[in-house]
């Protein structure tokens, strides 16, 4: 019986020759832990306190360690400043030489860097950061059954309990004007949001593999919102040429066998995806663009680590050429990384963003969680971030219309939902 | 740990949302506990942040905890001292949070059905045996894995890992 890529990656990082669904094993990932500081988080505070409580004096494997600053940067009160100042020094107190602080979003700058690579087992505490997943990692926080990314800090392992793969097969090609945004969320349309509960989320298939790697890392970001433990996509000559792009490290490419045994696969035809929104005040509530068209916005965003991607901005670009944004919308881009925000400069979308009225902001998280470009009482806004719960970004009598780029970049020209086949 | 609970329920439908039951603020996770307190479940029914009890139990329906998990809600249901939760079935991030926060959890499908609002239970978390005591009825779930009862048992995931060196030894 053949294996999963998943399978594959945790039986290496086990040091074992296979495992199977259900199994518990102890891992020794490849990265991790991977965490990040915000508000009322301050990872090596966090960390020293963890070590104290453990009655050990230091982390043992520091340069597998990873902290990124994304959040409440760049400092907007005293306490994001002092944050980021404890954050600085605790990491030099620990040993950590991973700190990445003013680069961007950390799940995209991990990829971005190389420092994530196809076939590594990844520790992060971040059920998004199943976004690497789109490089062909496994990315976990322990899962459901498992440990908690702490025990690294101490023995070098974490146990897993082995999750079963639910198999998403993608065929035909996507129509114009439909992204990878809009896969993710047909997919939580169809399966609910707990149609994939413990299980690893495994999208392959023809229109998969046509995916750029910017859209295969848009569409493992949201996994837990169907309960998935992580998302994966098998690597191939896309990963390879994308990877070796940004690094010269080594990796390994595994991938499913043909024969691997899924708990379940679901089959679409992409040909069949139309533009698509997640109505508020839930994620998995899908409906088409051409049902809510015509709803008034006041905000539109592209950024957060659901988006703001090379390709997200390209659309953009493309359907504001020449036009100007609804004076009525505000709208707000935030390149997810320091490294896409100076190619977009370089290709020129940042001119045309901004010449149609869209103001550009620094790579950070802060968009999404309402530490910036908060809403008021009654707005509506239509966004590429994660979440769309009430209160997320300003007011809890506020509404966000969560969408693929195309369509946020289509309804800001127009000042209402739009769909963006009647502007391409 | 003791894994036997005896309180009355509080019942709740499919995918309840954290983040929406008590509202979402940033930095939220960052509030003084008697403030969470205070927004318990208000969104679901302002009337259950005055109302609920220490020792009360949680009966809710599917996926319960769905969606981020925010710190601030477990505070939340720490500082009103809920007891323990059976659901049909938990969200992930939820799940894995109980455990290491020892609040017993217990997922049965039938549970919905069986229970109504304040009716008073007996729960055995261990065994999973379950006793309401208002209808009489006694009936049985699936217990936890061995791996979350050991966890559970030394005190949350930092006491399990100590537990581990102390038996292993620091690498």
């Amino acid at each position: 019986m053949g294996e999963t890529i998943s399978e594959k990656i945790i039986a290496k990082a086990a040091g074992k020759k296979s495992v199977a669904p259900s199994e518990f094993v102890g891992v020794r990932p490849d990265l991790g832990p991977i965490m990040y500081a915000f508000a009322a988080n301050d990872p090596p505070r966090r960390i020293k306190h963890t070590l104290k409580n453990l009655g050990i004096e230091r982390i043992l494997h520091p340069e597998k360690v990873m902290i990124f600053f994304d959040h409440n940067q760049p400092a907007k009160t005293v306490e994001c400043a002092e944050l980021y100042k404890s954050v600085r020094e605790g990491v030099q107190d620990l040993g950590i030489k991973h700190f990445y602080a003013m680069k961007g979003i950390g799940h995209i700058v991990l990829a971005e860097y190389g420092l994530a690579r196809p076939g590594m087992l990844i520790v992060h505490g971040d059920p998004h950061a199943a976004t690497v997943g789109g490089i062909g990692a496994f990315v976990t926080n322990g899962g459901r059954y498992g440990s908690t990314p702490d025990e690294i800090l101490a023995t070098g392992e974490i146990t897993i309990r082995v999750p079963e793969t639910l198999e998403c097969k993608v065929t035909g090609n996507l129509g114009k004007g439909v992204m990878s945004r809009d896969i993710w969320q047909h997919l939580i349309g169809e399966i609910g949001p707990d149609g994939a509960i413990g299980r690893v989320i495994e999208y392959d298939g023809p229109a998969i593999q046509k995916l750029s790697i910017d859209s295969r890392m848009t569409i493992c970001n949201p996994v837990v919102f169907a309960g998935a433990e992580t998302g994966i996509v098998n690597p191939d000559k896309e990963t390879v040429d994308w990877v070796k792009e940004r690094t010269t490290e080594p990796f390994e490419l595994l991938s499913s066998d043909p024969d691997a045994e899924y708990a379940d696969t679901l089959e679409y035809d992409a040909s069949k995806i139309e533009p698509l929104v997640a109505a508020p005040p839930d994620v998995y509530v899908t409906k088409t663009v051409v049902e809510v068209e015509g709803l008034e916005i006041d905000q539109a965003v592209l950024g957060t680590c659901a988006g703001g991607r090379m390709e997200d901005l390209r659309i953009a670009a493309k359907i504001l050429k020449g036009r100007k944004i609804n004076p009525s919308v505000r709208m707000l881009v935030v390149p997810a990384t320091q490294d896409i925000y100076i190619n977009s400069i370089r290709e020129g979308l940042i001119e045309t963003l901004a010449w149609a009225g869209a103001v550009i902001c620094a790579p950070t998280c802060d968009i999404c969680w309402g530490r910036m470009g908060q809403l008021a009482t009654g707005e509506i806004s239509i966004s590429q971030q994660t979440l769309n719960i009430p209160g997320r970004s300003g007011s809890d009598k506020a509404k966000i219309y969560l969408a693929s780029a195309a369509t946020i970049a289509a309804s800001a020209v127009e000042g209402k939902i739009t769909d963006p086949r009647n502007l391409l | 740990m003791d894994w036997i609970k005896k309180g009355k329920v509080w019942k709740f439908g499919d995918h309840l949302v954290p983040d929406v039951a008590i509202g979402w603020r940033g930095e939220m996770d960052a509030w003084k506990q008697e403030d969470l307190a205070k927004i318990f479940m208000i969104n679901v029914d302002p009337e259950i942040p005055k109302k609920v009890k220490k020792g009360d139990l949680i009966i809710a329906g599917r996926n319960f905890g769905y969606g981020r998990a925010h710190g601030a809600f477990w505070e939340s249901l720490s500082a009103v001292g809920i007891a323990g939760i059976i659901a049909k079935s938990f969200a992930t991030p939820f799940f894995k949070s109980c455990i290491g926060r020892g609040i017993p959890v217990l997922e049965c499908k039938t549970i919905t059905e069986r229970v109504s609002q304040e009716d008073e239970l007996e729960v055995d978390f261990r065994t999973g045996e379950i006793k309401n005591l208002t209808t009489g009825e006694h009936f049985k779930t699936e217990p936890l894995p061995d791996f979350q009862i050991e966890v559970m048992e030394a005190g949350g995931f930092t006491a399990y890992i100590k537990h581990k060196l102390n038996n292993k030894g620091h690498p």
